[in-house]
């Protein structure tokens, strides 16, 4: 067999090549992807106090009477701040956060949400109470 | 020998395959993603959570979420039969023989004639009281029998005990026929687990501390099951200026709530037992009213499992996927 072949349609090191590609994009979404299988949850605090803590998994448009007019939205890719009445819309340009750590600062609305891993329980589906 | 390699590369061959290469990747993240749908909402006179997976997710969200909204109206806590209203509704009727189905297999310690004494008491409401004697004497002496086929006028029924239960169970009855992957109804006390959840990793319930209200006393894994808790810690009422607290879970023989020795009794049904729903919401509470005393008889048995924890904090149970934790300064031990 001729791997020099310019007529074959694939050669052995356009294998290689394409190894090297998934590999890499393997290697990315390992650094990137949450493996921990961890339930998550936001952290909503107004002038350093705690306001709320929402689970990432509890999809859905959330207000509370401390952040004003602010409204935090939660789905798929994670919690954003969907409506503020602060001038310059910091907060609602920052997008979704979704990962242990990410957080969404608000400094006119003195508010802040933080994202963090649920301590020891972390893969609980549900609370019988 | 890199170059050697790379010489004879048609760069717009590379340029097409690492695009192929990132699409796959893409795609592959995408699938699966976006099937499953939770809301939350207040039914049942508490907080619910339902989360549900698989096709047309959201339609059978919203579908589950009006049969809840519209039992918990109907079962609301006490339903009075004076005013000309003897039950028309069917999931009413039902209900009610398949409580008496219960009551005949493991006792009259639930009776859902007993609404005149939860009003009595009013635990669950603004106003609580203790009753006088007489008056428990009068409600007592009225208080149809459990098993009783004719309803007597006059009579109120109460389905605190079974209500949640067999809301469960009309919601597995829907799950089933949508075919869905997976669903989690919670309904605070009482949760059903649905199906099997993707990875096939077993479903992890978090068990109420109730010695404190709060963290978790242990986890519970589980395939899919109902799973109902009974306990004092969450609904009681205590007068002004005394210690005494009463629980809402009341004793159909002193007309008082119970007096138990039980924090809180948990009862795990597997999902393949018919109504298993009302079957676990039933024995919480009856295991809960009847106290340590009696707990051997229900190890026994073999059709559902319990984790009982006692107001001194042992755990009694049978439960096989059951995790026990520290929580708050406390450990619990297996008696």
């Amino acid at each position: 067999m001729n791997i020099n072949d310019d007529r074959k349609l694939i050669r052995a090191r356009d294998i290689v090549l394409i190894a090297a590609v998934l590999a890499a994009a393997a290697a990315v979404y390992w650094v990137t992807a949450d493996f921990s299988g961890k339930k998550r949850y936001a952290v909503i605090s107004c002038g350093g106090e705690t306001v709320a803590e929402v689970s990432l998994d509890r999809f859905g448009d959330y207000s509370f009477p401390e952040t004003g007019n602010m409204v935090f939205t939660v789905g798929g890719s994670g919690i954003s701040v969907s409506k503020s009445g602060c001038p310059d819309k910091i907060c609602m340009r920052t997008g979704n956060i979704s990962r242990a750590g990410e957080a969404i600062i608000c400094v006119p609305n003195r508010t802040a949400v933080k994202v963090k891993n649920a301590p020891g329980e972390n893969d609980i589906d549900v609370v019988l109470r | 020998m890199a170059r050697r390699f790379f010489r004879h590369y048609n760069y717009n061959k590379i340029a097409g395959t690492v695009s192929a290469a990132a699409l796959t990747i893409l795609l592959c993240s995408c699938s699966g993603a976006d099937k499953t749908a939770s809301s939350q909402s207040f039914v049942f006179d508490t907080y619910s959570q339902i989360t549900v997976c698989g096709n047309d997710s959201e339609d059978v969200l919203s579908e589950v979420g009006s049969i809840l909204s519209e039992m918990s109206g109907d079962f609301d806590l006490c339903y009075d039969m004076t005013a000309n209203e003897l039950p028309q509704n069917d999931l009413y009727c039902d209900c009610l023989s398949k409580t008496r189905e219960l009551n005949r297999r493991y006792g009259n310690g639930i009776n859902v004639f007993c609404g005149k004494l939860t009003k009595l008491w009013g635990i669950s409401t603004d106003s609580p009281r203790v009753p006088a004697d007489e008056e428990l004497a009068a409600v007592l002496a009225e208080l149809p029998d459990a098993l009783t086929e004719n309803i007597p006028y006059g009579a109120m029924l109460d389905f605190g005990a079974v209500s949640k239960g067999y809301a469960c169970d009309k919601v597995f009855e829907v799950l089933e026929k949508k075919d869905m992957d997976y669903g989690i109804i919670s309904l605070s006390s009482t949760t059903l687990m649905y199906g099997k959840k993707h990875g096939g990793k077993p479903f992890r319930t978090g068990l109420t501390n109730p010695l404190t209200g709060e963290g978790y006393a242990g986890i519970i894994e589980t395939e899919a099951a109902f799973i109902s808790t009974s306990g004092g810690y969450e609904r009681y009422f205590s007068p002004e200026g005394t210690n005494d607290k009463y629980c809402h879970i009341m004793d159909m023989t002193t007309g008082r709530p119970v007096e138990t020795d039980f924090a809180s009794v948990t009862v795990i049904v597997s999902a393949d037992v018919p109504d298993g729903g009302i079957l676990s919401d039933f024995l919480a509470t009856m295991i809960f009213s009847e106290g340590t005393g009696n707990i051997d008889k229900w190890l026994a048995c073999d059709d559902f499992q319990v984790v009982a924890i006692s107001a001194d904090g042992g755990v009694y149970s049978n439960c096989e996927g059951l995790e026990l934790n520290e929580s708050g300064g406390f450990y619990y031990e297996y008696k």
